[in-house]
Order: structure tokens, then C-alpha cells, then sequence
């Protein structure tokens, strides 16, 4: 095993796609062990794809991008404007309430920012927001995204981990809205200090707010519903995604009337690269996972932690500490496909909840797309607002403080997450 | 060659996005007999046998957009010239296993020809097995059409992924 983590390791820096040299150095256990038959890497593949709860990943990713063009943003963009209007930070607290309410119907933190900052972003700039304070705001907003349900990390880390999707998804209510208030109290703070104002000159009227919540209901409805469909059995996850993908479309097509069909088109087009993305990955790390369980890595690993410490919290920390370290350079769902079958076993041996430490784990492995030198959804806000890396990263560091500071918080309060998947599911 | 290939590719994502739209289509439908008490067996085994398909011919598209997620900051930091042979001995490795993969899925797909797919016993598991053997296939056409492309001089563009989290 150890050389499969070598060759692992050699390939990755030589900037072989992730899928492949997570295949190729899987397959060079099977070349350790030739009293293995070696057609069980190619069985191990395929049995990969024939897994039915996997089948949520690709619907899941359809749904997103087809809510992005059913014309739910504009209507959420009204309803965000009228609710922070009056809040010190203007625009900025626009968009991270957009966000808020966006990552209720969409689960990919990396679309949300790119859409985000598409809609906003110049507009911010125009209203005298710094570059880089608007890259930071831009892209730390989508943080909430995999966290508010349902999220694509969630459905990933549920799926391999076989931790159950509707406590994962119930898990995220609170800390996403714990998220929001966390970057909402930073943009007040910080926009004080450099002058950005409110952006709407009076408060919004009650019938205001009741006309934009109205145009926004069939997405903030949307999650309800999923969590209503998972608890009470009515549904199974992937069915959630099948029913998600019809959902968007019938409210693309008759409640919002902007889905056309090329832009139907146009989202199945795009979630054909991001699902062979995902899924080429997750299937080829089947035969890296044979390896991982043929010699008992997770024991090791777990044998060897519970020698250097007992404190659950401790364990924690020093996993999330390590996602960030990892997620700098690697891509998030890369950590979760590769890490879950590692990390899992180990933390429930110390006891902690497998839905607690998802949680926390996600959004670990989300930080690690905002920060440099490699990060996603850095790249995308950067990019558009044509931002340099090192002006976003010194302007963002009050929003990378201020969600790592939640963060450590869920760790060590697992009540806060757990209150709600418990509620409504009851404790398992 | 050229047309026909981009024939191909138009042949590829359409019969991708097909399947996509038929899992979905298959599993609401499956979903929504259960709840009214009607409950399909069948749709379910086509929509997973579907997937093995989709997932394979999208892996395809997304490796000819240079779509999969790599780590590239440390090869950017190379001369050119090393950065091209890197590509290179990349190609070569990434051939080598496709060409196995491919092999050793006919070997299977041969050998699981009897065995009967799921619930469906009129059906061959070999229908699943073969989408390893046709994706590997084009899968290794890319690469191959990469590599062409390094020797023409043309760098197939840098790494255009994007994380789905």
C-alpha cells in the first residue's frame, strides 16, 4: 500500500488528472499481489457505477444547473435586495443574503459564486467596493451553498460514507444560517470602517417585502420539501434528485416562464462535463479503495491516533486542520470521495456523530476552494472581476477568520448541528 | 477523419444527455409508482444500467475538455520543454491503462455474457460491462488525439476543471 500511495503521490504532482492517478496507483496493489485476478480493478469500476444511492451525484448536479437558468435568481436577487437594503455594507450584504437564499435550490459552491459574481459583482465594483473586498464577499457568500440543503458535499459524502442523506442534509439548516450571520457581522464591521454605505435610501415596506418573498416561494420552498419528502420515507435520496431536476424544470417552465429550450440544453450540456468529472473520479477510486480496506488502513490510522490522543475534539481539529492544509491545493469533493473511507472509520471509533463530523468536514473541504494557491471558486470570482490572487487573498482574510471561527465552533459544540436532524428525524 | 470524428462527439454528448434525461425520467417514474403502491422493479436496473454508460461517455467529454480536475501548480512552474515532456509521459501512462482497462473489460464482458443483468433475465450483465470496454476505447482516442497534438505543437489548452462542491 504504501507504494500505491508513492505512485499516488508522484503522479498527482505531475499533474496527471486526479481520476487517473487515483486508477493508476490503485492498480499497482493489484501488481503487488498477483494471486489477485486482474480484471478486479475494471469489476471494481463498474460495480461503482451500478450503485443505486451514487445515482443522486449526477441528478443532484443537473438540478443546480437547470435552477440557474429557471429565472429563480432574479426573483431571489428582489427579495435579497429588500431584506438587507437598509444593512451597512450595501451590495456586499445583498450578496451574501442572495447566496443564503440561492444555496436553498442549488448545491455547488462554485456555481453560486460564478452566478453570483456574473450578477453582482461589477455592480459592486460601481458602487466603489474594492476588488478585492468584492472577490472576498463574492466568493466566501458561496460558502453556504453545500451547506444549506441540499448540497452536492452532503450527497458525496452521504453516499460513500453511507451516512444518511437527510440527516446530512437537516444538519446544514443552522450553520449555514450561523454562516450568514458570521459574514454578514464582518461586512458591517469592516464596511463601516471603509465607508461602504446601505444600499437602499429608506426601509422597504411590508408589501415590498411580501411581493419579492411571493416571486421567491418555489425556492425557498424547495428545500422544505426535500426534507419533508426524506423524512417521511415518501422518497429515497436519488428519487430526491430525479424529483428535484422535474421540479426545477416545471418552475422554469410555467412558474418563472423563462426556460427555453436552449437553455434546457445548455444546463444538460454543462452537467455532462461536471458529472464525468465527479463520477470518472469516484469510480476509479473503487480500486483504490480495495487496496485501503484489503490492509486495513483506517485500523492503522485509528490504532496509531487513539495511541497519540482520547479527546474526540482534539481528533477534530487536528482532521479539520489537515483538510485545510490539503484543500489549499486539492479540490474539495477530491478530499471527500478520497478522505470519508479514511477519516470516517476513525472518528467513530471516537464517538463523534458521522453526521457532526460531515458537517464540519464539508465545510473544511469548501474553505479549501476559497484559499490560494489553488482554489476553485477563487479562481472563478478572480477571474471574471479579473481580481489578482494576492489583493483577494490580504482583502478576504476577515471572511476566511470569521468562517474558520464558525467552524471551530461546530466542532466543539456538536449540539448546534445535531439539534435539527434530531428533531426531525429523531436520534438514531 | 475530422468530420467524422466531430460527428462522433456530437454522436457522444447527444447519447449522453439522452441517457441523463432518461435516468431522471426512469427514476420519478419508478418513485412515483412506489408512492401510489404500483412499485416498477425494472426502472431502477435501467436507469443504473444507464448510468454506467453516462458516466463513462461523460468522463470522455470531460477529459477531451480538459475538464478533469488535475493539480497543475507545481508543473506550471517548469520550463516549457519540461512541462510538454511532462504531458507527455502523462499521456503515456494514462494510454497504457486505458488499453488495459479495455482488454480486461472484454475479457469480462466476455465471460459475464451468461450471467443475467439485475432483475432482468432476458438481459446480459455483458451491456453493462461493454460501456467500460467503449469508454475506455474513447477514452484512449482523446488521449491519442492529445498526444497528436503536443507533436503538432498545439497544447490541447490548460485545465479548465471546476469543482462541483
Amino acid at each position: 500500500m504504501i507504494w500505491v500511495l508513492v505512485a499516488f503521490t508522484v503522479l498527482l504532482l505531475m499533474g496527471m488528472p486526479i481520476a487517473f492517478a487515483i486508477g493508476i496507483a490503485g492498480c499497482m496493489f493489484f501488481l503487488q499481489h498477483p494471486e489477485l485476478p486482474s480484471t478486479i480493478p475494471i469489476q471494481l469500476t463498474i460495480t461503482e457505477t451500478q450503485n443505486f444511492a451514487l445515482l443522486a451525484i449526477p441528478l443532484f448536479i443537473l438540478a443546480g444547473n437547470l435552477m440557474n437558468n429557471a429565472g429563480i435568481t432574479t426573483n431571489l436577487l428582489r427579495l435579497a435586495t429588500v431584506l438587507t437594503g437598509r444593512l451597512q455594507g450595501g451590495l456586499a450584504q445583498t450578496s451574501i443574503a442572495l447566496s443564503t437564499l440561492m444555496s436553498g435550490v442549488t448545491g455547488s459552491s462554485i456555481a453560486d459564486a460564478a452566478m453570483n459574481t456574473r450578477l453582482l459583482g461589477f455592480e459592486m465594483l460601481k458602487r466603489g467596493f474594492s476588488k478585492g473586498y468584492a472577490a472576498g464577499v463574492l466568493s466566501y457568500g458561496s460558502l453556504l451553498a453545500p451547506i444549506i440543503p441540499p448540497g452536492i458535499g452532503f450527497i458525496l459524502y452521504g453516499t460513500v460514507g453511507q451516512v444518511s442523506i437527510g440527516r446530512l442534509f437537516a444538519a446544514g439548516i443552522i450553520p449555514g444560517l450561523m454562516l450568514w450571520a458570521a459574514l454578514a457581522l464582518t461586512i458591517s464591521i469592516t464596511a463601516r470602517k471603509r465607508g461602504y454605505a446601505p444600499e437602499l435610501k429608506k426601509r422597504a415596506t411590508l408589501k415590498e417585502i411580501a411581493l419579492a418573498s411571493w416571486g421567491g416561494i418555489w425556492a425557498v420552498l424547495f428545500p422544505v420539501i426535500l426534507l419533508l419528502g426524506l423524512r417521511f420515507g415518501i422518497f429515497t435520496p436519488s428519487e430526491i434528485g430525479a424529483f428535484a431536476v422535474v421540479y426545477a424544470v416545471v418552475i422554469g417552465l410555467f412558474a418563472y416562464r423563462v426556460l427555453k429550450a436552449a437553455s434546457l440544453r445548455e444546463a444538460i450540456e454543462g452537467s455532462l462535463v461536471d458529472i464525468g468529472a465527479v463520477m470518472f473520479l469516484l469510480a476509479l477510486s473503487a480500486i483504490f479503495g480495495y487496496g485501503i480496506v484489503f490492509e486495513r488502513v483506517p485500523e492503522v490510522i485509528s490504532a496509531w491516533m487513539l495511541e497519540l490522543t482520547d479527546s474526540p475534539n482534539l481528533v477534530m481539529v487536528l482532521i479539520v486542520l489537515f483538510i485545510l492544509l490539503v484543500g489549499t491545493f486539492m479540490e474539495g469533493s477530491v478530499l471527500i470521495i478520497m478522505l470519508t473511507p479514511i477519516f470516517l472509520p476513525l472518528v467513530t471509533k471516537y464517538g463523534i456523530d458521522p453526521v457532526h463530523f460531515g458537517l464540519v468536514f464539508i465545510m473544511a473541504a469548501t474553505i479549501g476552494n476559497y484559499t490560494p494557491p489553488v482554489g476553485a471558486a477563487m479562481f472563478v470570482v478572480c477571474q471574471i472581476l479579473r481580481c489578482p490572487i494576492g489583493v483577494y487573498t490580504r482583502e478576504s482574510m476577515p471572511f476566511l477568520i470569521s468562517v474558520s471561527a464558525v467552524t471551530l465552533l461546530l466542532i466543539f459544540v456538536p449540539e448546534i448541528v445535531l439539534w435539527i436532524p434530531d428533531l426531525i428525524f429523531g436520534k438514531p | 477523419m475530422k468530420p467524422f470524428y466531430q460527428k462522433l462527439c456530437a454522436a457522444e454528448a447527444a447519447l449522453a444527455g439522452t441517457l441523463l434525461v432518461l435516468m431522471v425520467a426512469l427514476i420519478f417514474l419508478g418513485g412515483v409508482a412506489r408512492v401510489l403502491g404500483y412499485p416498477l422493479n425494472w426502472s431502477t436496473d435501467f436507469a443504473t444500467a444507464f448510468f454506467a454508460w453516462a458516466c463513462f461517455l461523460c468522463a470522455d467529454i470531460a477529459w477531451r475538455k480538459n475538464s478533469l480536475m488535475a493539480i497543475e501548480f507545481l508543473p506550471a512552474r517548469l520550463p516549457a520543454k519540461a512541462q510538454r515532456l511532462l504531458r507527455m509521459v502523462n499521456y503515456a501512462i494514462i494510454s497504457a491503462f486505458l488499453l488495459y482497462f479495455m482488454v480486461m473489460g472484454a475479457w469480462l464482458a466476455w465471460t459475464s455474457r451468461v450471467r443475467s443483468f439485475q432483475g432482468i433475465p432476458e438481459i446480459s450483465y455483458s451491456w453493462v460491462t461493454a460501456s467500460a470496454v467503449v469508454g475506455g476505447f474513447l477514452l484512449l482516442v482523446t488521449t491519442v488525439l492529445k498526444v497528436v497534438d503536443e507533436v503538432k505543437g498545439k497544447r490541447s489548452g490548460p485545465a479548465t476543471a471546476t469543482d462541483v462542491l
